[in-house]
């Protein structure tokens, strides 16, 4: 299993045109849909602690691989997931117009940015189905999404204060 | 292109390791760090660098945050300078993810810790609904773009094809538009 982590979390980092949350999507497919490695909750779960850490959101990658394969698991996930675009970011610094600014390079980007887009649209859908409940979690979202819109609250702010609405209103 | 400038590699690693550690709420709250951190307090690297490697290291695939650190880990250390930067960005989240993991295992199914997560879970659709907004603003600029991804959602919803070769079809017909307007041209 760890091999397979490795490589299908390197496919994941080498195709997240538009950075760490453009890849979710990539990862919810490979993890849920296409595996079931582990359950859309236990997915929404991995994002949540995605965002609450500091760093990059794709250490969700972590948590997974530690679900799937424990210990050994989470390192090949984490290194799957980061080692490819890190050797290309260098790569893009040595010789910087070059490769970065490729046109075909740039090209692929124009078409595969919209596709994720797309795909994180199927992934807010499957997830919504999981975890909107009731109506009071669908307002929950509602506020969260608001918040970030309208203000620039931490992240890790907005998921402690829907941790304890949870509670809260679960009783 | 630049010669590595003078820094040394274990004081990059520490720099990072400290930026990974406080650096909470995205991609934007790294980029404030790194930039007091290097451009401000040690004075190696300028803001406009540290512009330039966020402008080109997104048009490349993957997490920006660490593609940064990379970018600058290479200009001021080469290739050591870059894997140790990305390694020692990462290397907090990831240990905070383990404990994370480990404790989940123990207590996710009590009662109380089972509705918080719930209700974080609800959070993450909202936050996510924001991630979609913020990514189709600059990425779906005209209609081919709009197109495009309206069907890699429908392709992924109802087909089921796997998500990669939904990410990598779209890039091909990208290539293929540029292609025959290279083609148009002459």
């Amino acid at each position: 299993m760890t091999p397979l982590l490795f490589w299908r979390f390197l496919l994941v980092g080498l195709l997240a045109f538009g950075g760490g949350q453009a890849a979710l999507p990539l990862v919810e497919r490979i993890a849920v849909a296409d595996t079931g490695w582990i359950t859309p909750r236990t997915f929404a779960d991995a994002v949540a602690f995605g965002y609450a850490t500091p760093g990059p959101v794709l250490i969700t990658a972590t948590f997974i691989g530690y679900q799937v394969a424990g210990l050994l698991g989470a390192l090949a996930a984490t290194l799957g997931v980061f080692l490819g675009p890190v050797l290309l970011a260098a790569l893009a610094a040595q010789q910087v117009q070059r490769f970065a600014q490729n046109r075909w390079l740039r090209a692929f980007g124009r078409g595969a940015a919209p596709a994720v887009v797309g795909l994180l649209g199927v992934t807010l859908v499957s997830l919504a189905q999981h975890t909107l409940t009731g109506w009071t979690y669908a307002a929950m979202a509602l506020v969260a999404a608001a918040l970030g819109f309208a203000t620039k609250t931490n992240p890790l702010l907005i998921l402690s204060a829907a941790a304890l609405m949870g509670i809260l209103l679960g009783r | 292109m630049t010669p590595p400038r003078e820094t040394s590699l274990l004081r990059l690693g520490w720099t990072f390791l400290k930026i990974g550690t406080f650096g909470f709420g995205g991609l934007a709250a790294n980029l404030a760090l790194i930039e007091r951190e290097l451009a401000d307090r040690q004075r190696v690297i300028s803001r406009e660098e540290i512009l330039e490697g966020l402008t080109y290291t997104k048009l490349l695939p993957g997490s920006t945050g660490v593609q940064v650190v990379s970018y600058l880990g290479w200009r001021l250390r080469g290739w050591p300078g870059a894997l140790v930067g990305a390694t020692a960005f990462v290397t907090p989240a990831a240990v905070a993810m383990l404990a994370i993991a480990v404790l989940y295992g123990r207590f996710a199914r009590l009662p109380s810790v089972s509705l918080a997560l719930h209700g974080m879970a609800a959070a993450v659709l909202g936050l996510l609904v924001l991630a979609v907004w913020r990514l189709a603003r600059p990425n779906i600029a005209d209609r081919v773009s709009a197109v495009l991804a309206g069907a890699a959602f429908v392709v992924g919803y109802w087909m089921h094809l796997p998500a990669a070769w939904i990410v990598v079809l779209g890039g091909l017909i990208g290539i293929a538009i540029e292609w025959s307007r290279e083609r148009g041209a002459r």
